[in-house]
């Protein structure tokens, strides 16, 4: 597969991009690029030679038609919250970073749509309409940074994706500017695609398409209320139980949200959000509809926690309980920051009902390598985010996490799941792509890729393994880690 | 592109040798405007094979479940049709995780006979399940009136298999629910009209089935306040569909001689007691509200709902608040889903040239909002030379062409029909 | 694929911490709390002007670990993006993990000034700056001659004259001409057995809004206080802090406290977030001070705010006072001391008042002690950008706690001649507890 050699960047390059982008877009100094050498994947580090900061999709595309006919490779950036190193530059040079494309073009409530640029930060989109009883319904945990361009490389989910859909299902139409600086307008403001899905396509793509600068974004309207319930376990398999009985009595709700014990200690000691720290699992249940059903089917759910097992079900009383409840969930990767120096979060993905099967099994994986493994995930659908802790400045311990998210993985592929559920391949997993997809599944895949970006300048190295011994590649780096 | 019989004779013998004499024959009826040859393979391995086949010998093949979609869009016959109809088997259903994974072969109908035992369905609803297979369903993107409420086939088909060029056999996604791992090859397949691959095997998620279903009804005068009766519900209560129709197809439906709007909701008990009161309320004067066997009913027919004498079928899709004013200006009978801005239109015209002329002029409303138009069927009588398909703007066309040259190098895959004769 | 250079396809990786030995830029072990979420991006001013990692929390804080780890050197960027900080510690809000951040810029300023030396026009601004404020004294002679202008009329020509740089300092003077504020009637005697408050009357808001101190006083006895006075008021320190001079910040927060220790147990307040927020860091500032460490933590431990404290004495209001009103959070107040709900509660416990939540209510003016001299462009992007927010919620009055954001934001609103009112809520309590309208 010849694919275009990638040349490296030298000084007349980047002169001619300060012509186009001027100095104050353009970040060349070594202690400005340094921190920009991680993302929220921070275990590898790699600075950019060179980091854009461009203001608009016309720059950007006269940027990459430069960086085309001069073979550059180059690596899209959005807020640089990202948890699988996707925006790490590997084998690319320059960096673009699309933190200045943040207006909100329009709002069209008739239609619920929204046209945003791609910088611009995902709550944004919900505060701009929320007055008028809308929200954008994809909600990482990161909302309150990230940028819908990272959503949209990744196809961010969130905990209330188990009833209203990840980051593809609510993008109808887009702008990217493609490797070779064509700018192309994809989808629209329809329901139908014309053609083929070229949106969906790119939407998870992980930055490899091209950059994208503008989406059109589907709004949803808010539910007319909402009842938010704490059910408290002894353990992790009690509340998993809990979990299949409510979704198999028909209601979805629009978010079930587990925490096992290490995490509720985290966060009790963040948020103090009155969470029992002598529990052995929560489960923080959202449901959402109309204000007259609500109540009863609150109470359904609640029995049905008990009948699995809760020792206690709680319900916020008011807004203000909700909004604690949520700050503890949607905060506490950052609380258990405060447990160890650093942490890896693993994004695997099982079948719902392996959930008690996935975390007996991190527990074992957690005991073998002497580790303290933290579990808060999205239990709906199955998407586990086991936090593995470590001290980098350990070295044994740094290699003896990386190795068991490396088993928690392959212990959810064995189960029938998947590698990622929202945070995307990126340099974390690629070396792992090679247990779920064959050789013939991947040849596709980065045929498909090159349908965008024939010379595969777009955040090379990334999502598709190199063919021949992928798992081998990866490995040196690993230790570089170190 | 006419076959000569000995052509035909050397087709049958060649495929027999794949997949066994029993299991080649001539087309029949419908058949014969999608190919002159049916193959019916047993599975993925024998579809492989057939691919090669046709690679090295650039033998044109077209895909199909039962014949419907792909009779409509293919203006010349391929070379040989590959029929799914062998490949009929639920590989997996899970009803705890709530996913099923089913070949291509197995029609709507079945799969969802096979989930209504735990209560589940598979909720992308397009007309007459008993004859959509899941396949076409996925090729055609296929949908109903529950598109409002549960998404179509590119927000629930979670995993897909298929044959591509050199006769690999690819999946893309998996088993579960929520899974970013690798290119999405579902969104890619779906809609692609058999154009990039055949479809062998696809995984869904499925959905609890409403407890119960309701559904109101109530007829207007013009179709602006049909319209602005439905926009106030949908944004009041949610809704399981909403459609709008035009006086015709309200008559044949046995809802009153003007507009119509349905809408159907339910749910859990408690939001279905709720809503019954409520939704009357909403709409004021002169509706009507079915439950039970009666909803269920009147839910199928809107469903499968179809004027077969029409001269033919367009689907048009608009920004939602946009699809009225264009209705209002086009000549013909319309069933629209009012949320979702797309509406099916039953055209009558004499001949071919107006036939040529109204989709030419609903063509131009649709675009200037950004919309468009496919053709879904034509009287036989008047097939002539309406395009299927809209054009996509240059550059998305580039981008749609290097997809089809990237997974279709030897052009074999159902050519010709597709957007910009793709 | 494969055509990618081996070498360029693994990505080095950072350098080993402990390679070198550490630099004592800033407390080490408290830089592993951070764990590069970014989750403080947008509630960072300077990042939500620049939009680039290194102005953005995360960013300062990546730049501090590798100065101490001696992976950089101290440049001029580096000592660029740290001097843009603004430490209004919007990212401890925003922080999920708890990262001190204002404690590490302190410690990093202050190891910026101990090993750059700037170029001298800002080593004089910045001595000015040292020498002046802190002096209430020394602050009114300065203004004397500006004084004598506006008296003359002749602000106007004196402001075309002046250079650039010192014609957004002269803008800050409030005019003769704004509305001299409402004070109350002060403190009555009250019974023994009331709670105690003090107000420390601060240095730059002695000179400029003092009104707001006597308000603070008359409104907190209004609601039942026994107010006590402070014998001696020195500058508390947070002027020296943002600018890492640790020896006067120390010196200065030792005098205070002998003299708060002297008042008993009183409530400790300022009309200045800035000096309560210092106040309530004594105890971090001393807490290697053998002789002051406890008391330190004892007089931090009283600092309050004068809307909890009027809603804690369930203070009622009587008479109506019609006004629409919105409310700019002081860095200091919400994220320094965490009080943004209590004086929203106050104000709208007052008959006739109409509050309109502000949007970015709790980003930074550009005030930020001094900033506003040092750090010009920023904060006039700033308080371009707090203006904007202000004028869209069509309110008469802006309500704030803090003297700085008062001056910055007034500043602004009078170059855009727009009418609304920028008052501190002392003030305001003021006008509504007198009932007049305004």
């Amino acid at each position: 597969m010849p694919t275009g050699a990638h040349a490296s960047l030298d000084s007349a390059t980047v002169a001619e991009l300060r012509a186009i982008l001027g100095d104050d877009a353009i970040v060349s100094r070594p202690t400005e690029l340094k921190v920009y050498e991680c993302d929220g994947w921070t275990i590898e580090k790699n600075a950019p030679e060179l980091l854009l900061r461009p203001r608009s999709a016309a720059e950007i595309s006269a940027v990459l038609k430069l960086l085309d006919r001069r073979a550059i490779a180059f690596v899209p950036r959005g807020a640089g919250t990202g948890l699988s190193g996707g925006c790490l530059p590997v084998g690319a040079p320059v960096m673009i970073c699309t933190s200045r494309l943040n207006r909100i073009l329009a709002i069209d409530y008739a239609n619920r749509r929204v046209e945003v640029e791609s910088g611009v930060v995902n709550l944004h989109v919900s505060n701009a309409v929320r007055g008028r009883g809308f929200f954008y319904a994809p909600d990482p945990s990161s909302q309150m940074a990230c940028t819908i361009g990272g959503n949209i490389a990744e196809n961010s989910g969130g905990p209330h994706t188990l009833k209203y859909g990840v980051t593809t299902n609510h993008v109808l139409g887009l702008e990217i500017v493609l490797p070779d600086g064509e700018i192309a307008e994809l989808g629209g403001p329809t329901e139908e695609r014309l053609g083929y899905d070229l949106v969906g396509a790119i939407v998870g793509a992980e930055g490899t398409a091209g950059i994208v600068t503008r989406a059109t974004l589907r709004l949803t309207r808010e539910p007319e209320a909402r009842r938010t319930l704490l059910a408290i376990f002894a353990d992790v398999e009690a509340a998993t139980r809990a979990v299949s009985a409510i979704i198999a009595s028909g209601v979805i709700p629009g978010a079930i949200e587990m925490m096992d014990q290490l995490i509720i200690e985290a966060v009790e000691a963040a948020f103090h959000a009155g969470l029992p720290r002598d529990a052995g699992a929560v489960l923080i249940i959202e449901l959402d509809g109309i204000a007259a059903a609500l109540d009863a089917e609150a109470r359904a759910v609640g029995e049905l926690a008990r009948s699995s097992g809760a020792r206690e079900v709680r319900f916020a009383r008011d807004e203000a309980e909700r909004a604690t409840l949520w700050k503890a969930r949607k905060r506490a990767f950052g609380a258990v920051g405060r447990l160890a120096p650093n942490y890896a979060t693993q994004d695997g993905v099982v079948p719902r009902t392996r959930l008690p099967e996935i975390l007996r099994e991190i527990a074992q994986i957690a005991r073998r390598h002497a580790l303290r493994i933290g579990n808060v995930f999205h239990a709906g659908d199955g998407n586990i985010h086991p936090i593995v802790l470590y001290d980098e400045r350990d070295p044994d311990e740094t290699r003896r996490a990386i190795a068991a998210g490396r088993e928690i993985l392959r212990a959810c592929v064995a189960m029938g799941g998947s590698l990622t559920g929202e945070h995307g391949i990126g340099v974390e997993k690629i070396s792992e792509m090679p247990l779920i997809f064959s050789p013939d599944d991947l040849i596709v895949m980065s045929e498909l890729r090159r349908v965008f970006d024939p010379a595969q300048r777009a955040n090379p190295n990334k999502v598709i393994p190199a063919p021949g011994g992928c798992v081998e590649v990866a490995a040196p780096r690993r230790q570089a880690a170190l | 592109m006419a076959i000569s019989s000995e052509t035909i004779a050397k087709l049958e013998r060649d495929f027999a040798a794949i997949v066994g004499a029993a299991h080649v024959r001539a087309a029949i009826g419908a058949e014969s405007r999608c190919a002159s040859v049916v193959v019916t393979p047993a599975d993925a391995g024998e579809i492989s094979e057939i691919v090669r086949r046709c690679e090295a010998d650039r033998i044109i093949l077209a895909p199909f479940g039962a014949a419907r979609a792909l009779a409509e869009i293919r203006l010349a016959p391929a070379a040989i049709a590959v029929s799914l109809a062998r490949l009929d088997r639920i590989v997996a259903y899970e009803p705890d995780d709530m996913t099923v994974v089913a070949a291509a072969g197995v029609t709507l109908a079945a799969l969802n006979a096979a989930t209504a035992a735990r209560g589940q369905w598979l909720p992308v609803d397009p007309p007459r399940p008993e004859l959509t297979t899941l396949g076409a369903m996925v090729a055609a993107a296929r949908f109903g009136p529950s598109r409002l409420s549960e998404g179509i086939v590119r927000d629930l088909l979670i995993g897909v298999r298929f044959v591509g060029h050199d006769g690999r056999i690819v999946h893309g996604g998996g088993n579960v629910v929520k899974n970013v791992a690798g290119y999405d090859l579902m969104k890619v397949m779906t809609g692609s009209f058999g154009t990039l691959g055949i479809i062998t095997e696809t995984t869904f998620r499925v959905r609890p089935l409403p407890a119960r279903r309701l559904i109101a009804c109530a007829g207007f005068a013009d179709l602006d306040s049909a319209y602005a009766a439905a926009a106030n519900l949908h944004d009041a209560v949610p809704l399981l569909h909403l459609e709008v129709t035009s006086p015709s197809v309200s008559a044949a439906l046995h809802i009153g001689a003007g507009f119509a709007l349905i809408a159907g909701f339910g749910g859990a008990a408690p939001e279905a007691d709720y809503l019954r009161v409520r939704i009357p309320e909403l709409l004021g004067v002169n509706n009507e509200i079915l439950d039970g066997a009666a909803a269920i009913a009147r839910y199928e027919r809107i469903r499968d709902f179809d004027l077969p004498a029409s001269a033919a079928v367009a689907l048009i899709a608009a920004p939602p608040a946009e699809l009225p004013a264009i209705l209002a200006a086009t000549p013909g009978e319309f069933i629209a889903h009012a949320g979702s801005g797309v509406a099916r239109l039953f055209l009558a015209a004499l001949d071919a040239d107006e036939l040529g002329r109204i989709v030419a002029a609903i063509r131009d409303r649709a675009r200037r909002v950004r919309g468009h138009v496919r053709v879904m069927r034509v009287a036989s009588e008047l097939r002539g030379e309406i395009r299927r398909f809209d054009n996509p703007p240059a550059a998305a066309m580039t981008l749609m062409r290097r997809m089809k040259t990237t997974f279709d190098p030897r052009g074999i895959f159902n050519p010709g029909c597709f957007v910009g004769g793709l | 694929m494969a055509s990618a250079p081996k070498s360029d396809s693994s990505p080095p990786v950072a350098q080993r911490p402990r390679a070198r030995p550490l630099r004592d830029v800033v407390d080490y072990e408290l830089l592993f709390d951070c764990v590069h979420c970014g989750l403080c991006l947008e509630a960072c001013p300077t990042y939500v002007v620049t939009r680039a990692e290194m102005d953005s929390p995360r960013g300062r804080v990546y730049l501090m670990k590798a100065l101490a780890e001696g992976a950089l050197d101290l440049d001029a960027d580096a000592v660029r993006h740290l001097d843009l900080c603004l430490e209004c510690r919007g990212c401890e809000t925003a922080c999920p993990s708890g990262v001190r951040y204002g404690k590490l810029i302190e410690r990093a300023r202050e190891y910026v000034e101990r090993n750059v030396r700037r170029p001298w026009r800002e080593r004089i601004r910045n001595r000015l700056i040292a020498a002046l404020f802190p002096y209430p004294a020394r602050l009114r002679i300065l203004l004397t001659p500006i004084t004598a202008a506006d008296r003359l009329g002749m602000r106007p020509l004196i402001r075309k004259l002046a250079p650039a740089a010192m014609r957004d300092w002269l803008d800050l003077i409030p005019p003769r001409a704004a509305p001299p504020p409402m004070v109350l009637a002060p403190p009555s005697a009250a019974s023994a057995a009331a709670p105690a408050a003090v107000v420390h009357h601060g240095c730059v808001a002695k000179v400029l809004t003092n009104a707001e101190n006597l308000n603070t006083e008359g409104a907190l006895a209004a609601a039942g206080y026994r107010v006590a006075r402070m014998g001696r008021t020195v500058c508390c320190g947070a002027l020296d802090l943002h600018h890492g001079n640790f020896a006067r910040a120390k010196q200065f927060a030792r005098a205070n406290i002998r003299e708060f220790q002297r008042l008993g147990d009183a409530a400790i307040l300022s009309a200045a977030s800035g000096c309560a927020a210092a106040i309530a860091a004594y105890g971090d500032l001393l807490a290697d001070d053998p002789e002051f460490a406890a008391p330190a933590r004892e007089v931090s431990a009283r600092v309050a705010d004068l809307g909890t404290l009027m809603l804690a004495r369930d203070y009622r209001f009587t008479r109506e006072f019609r006004a629409a009103v919105t409310y700019h959070d002081s860095c200091h107040l919400a994220h320094g001391l965490g009080v943004r709900e209590a004086p929203r509660q106050l104000l709208r416990a007052i008959p006739g008042v109409t509050l309109i939540e502000l949007n970015e209510a709790d980003l930074c003016c550009g005030s930020a002690g001094s900033y506003n001299l040092t750090e010009r462009a920023m904060a006039r992007e700033l308080v371009r950008r707090k203006a904007d927010n202000i004028l869209a919620t069509g309110a008469d009055y802006v309500v704030l706690g803090n003297p700085g954001c008062e001056l910055q934001i007034a500043a602004e609103l009078r170059r855009r001649g727009a009418p609304v009112r920028v008052i501190h809520l002392a003030d305001f309590l003021a006008l509504a507890i007198r009932g007049a309208n305004a």
